[in-house]
């Protein structure tokens, strides 16, 4: 259904000449408002058996660009905004009116530290936290395994600008249809967080060793310092591995380089993320 | 099982001229050799190799470009996404270019580069290689302030080759071959020589770790 609008989009721009909109949508999917489960069978979701929920996933999204990649760049998000992706969206980040239609192949977003941010749809106690912290990204929530539960409430000061977004089926970029809208939704994939592997195509979702962390103190609730107690030489080398990252060397440094890579388009696809 | 399955579309795409690249064969020399130690480890100890030694079965070469190969603290500006499509969890090593299968014990210590053999392959625009390590051990002595300790890393086994090695190169009908350096100081740098190298005991993971670490191998067209 999607390749067929975008066959009829990228016919009505072939016309020539006119203009046309693109709003740009955070969404967090269900991985991010519902929960991640634990695996069974082939579903995706924890390996070792955790169930974990959000209760606030917020991201500062800002620096929305589209253009081309000769350098000519149509449309720029003026002000970073604030946005919980753990409530139900999408929910629309920006519109950029006007646009010269036509394929614009260059679309970039970061996840930045809060400067001078607005709110999205963030409450405003959280705004503040980020702004405190000047943090990112902002995470809270519980995994819960038979009977036993860990909370957690993480913030990352992370600068991470996602480039040359892609989406497999709709193409580089967005396609400004004359006289209608694109809609390019920045998908945020809460999963990525829980990865045991910087490189590995067999990554897994693990827990374990996160609620294992919790001994300082022992009260439910695990702590980036707690994480960052814990050196991966004392996990299984079978996990955690760090590619060629050589300056990950615990589990919070694992986790923080893994915030770079929450950022995603239309879905499943990918774009070119930097860290800055 | 991917490996196969990857050479097939190499040698289908040969054959059929499919596939909008077009690959010539090639043959160039493989070599190996190792960057001495510096400075101290993650732990601060001063590291004296006496003897460095690995067994490479296999490398293979593809297309697709490294996740992570750089440190991304001390960089401002640092790619760790890869290719425009890849991230943590996501390598794809991509189409297979070249490959030397022939297992070689390697002194790393050697006073020059030791030959692995010769690689065969295709020209195209290599991204990265994929190292079948089968057993590596390094001995020597430690010193941290006063104290001094002998160590002999164990034999490493690994479940599986080490991937996503960086080596990007439009390679086309240049005489020449690839230089394969190991940074024995990554080898080594998450071990604290304190404690024993024990099976699975941390000193071992911080061995086993280093040399996964594909930032421990650089390599070069030379």
């Amino acid at each position: 259904m999607r390749a067929i609008l975008f066959g009829v989009m990228l016919a009505l721009t072939a016309c020539g000449g006119g203009t046309g909109s693109v709003i740009f949508t955070a969404y967090g999917e269900e991985f991010i408002e519902d929960k991640i489960p634990a695996e069974v069978g082939t579903e995706a979701g924890f390996t070792d058996g955790w169930e974990l929920r959000f209760t606030k996933f917020v991201v500062n999204l800002g620096e929305i660009e589209v253009g081309d990649t000769k350098g000519t760049k149509v449309a720029s998000m003026a002000k970073p905004k604030v946005f919980d992706v753990a409530k139900a969206g999408p929910v629309e980040v920006t519109r950029f009116a006007n646009l010269p239609a036509g394929r614009w192949d260059v679309v970039g977003y970061s996840i930045a530290p809060v400067t001078d941010s607005d709110t999205g749809n963030a409450d405003a106690a959280d705004v503040t936290a980020m702004k405190t912290g000047g943090l990112s990204v902002l995470v809270a929530g519980s995994a819960t395994k038979t009977g036993t539960t860990k909370t957690f409430e993480w913030g990352f000061t992370t600068n991470t600008h996602y480039g040359e977004c892609e989406q497999e089926q709709l193409g580089k970029g967005v396609v400004v249809p004359v006289g209608g809208e694109d809609t390019a939704q920045l998908t945020i994939h809460g999963d990525h967080l829980w990865f045991d592997s910087l490189q590995s195509d067999e990554a897994k979702m693990r827990f374990d060793p996160i609620a294992a962390a919790d001994t300082n103190p022992a009260d439910g609730n695990v702590t980036l310092a707690e994480l960052g107690a814990v050196m991966l030489t004392s996990l299984p080398v079978t996990q955690y591995g760090t590619g060629g990252a050589s300056n990950v060397k615990t589990l919070r440094d694992f986790i923080e380089v893994l915030t770079r890579n929450l950022g995603h388009y239309r879905g499943e696809g990918h774009c070119n993320a930097m860290s800055r | 099982m991917k490996t196969k399955l990857l050479w097939w579309c190499l040698w289908l795409s040969l054959l059929l001229g499919c596939g909008g690249v077009e690959h010539r064969r090639r043959t160039f020399p493989v070599e190996a050799g190792s960057q001495p130690i510096t400075g101290t480890n993650d732990f601060g100890w001063s590291v004296n190799v006496a003897t460095a030694k690995v067994r490479v079965e296999a490398v293979r070469f593809y297309t697709g470009k490294v996740l992570i190969t750089r440190e991304w603290r001390f960089d401002p500006y640092v790619l760790i996404g890869g290719s425009a499509w890849a991230h943590p969890g996501h390598y794809v090593a991509g189409e297979a270019l070249g490959e030397l299968l022939t297992p070689v014990d390697v002194d790393l210590l050697a006073p020059a580069p030791v030959e692995l053999g010769v690689a065969q392959a295709v020209t195209g625009d290599y991204g990265s290689l994929e190292l079948t390590v089968t057993g590596a051990q390094v001995t020597g002595t430690a010193t941290k302030g006063a104290q001094t300790v002998t160590f002999d890393s164990t034999a490493y086994s690994p479940e599986k080759a080490l991937e996503g090695v960086k080596f990007e190169k439009v390679l086309r009908d240049e005489e020449g071959r690839v230089h394969l350096d190991v940074k024995l100081s990554t080898w080594l740098a998450r071990i604290d020589f304190a404690t024993p190298f024990t099976a699975n005991g941390e000193a071992y993971n911080g061995f086993v770790r280093g040399i996964q670490d594909t930032s421990a191998y650089e390599v070069s067209w030379k």
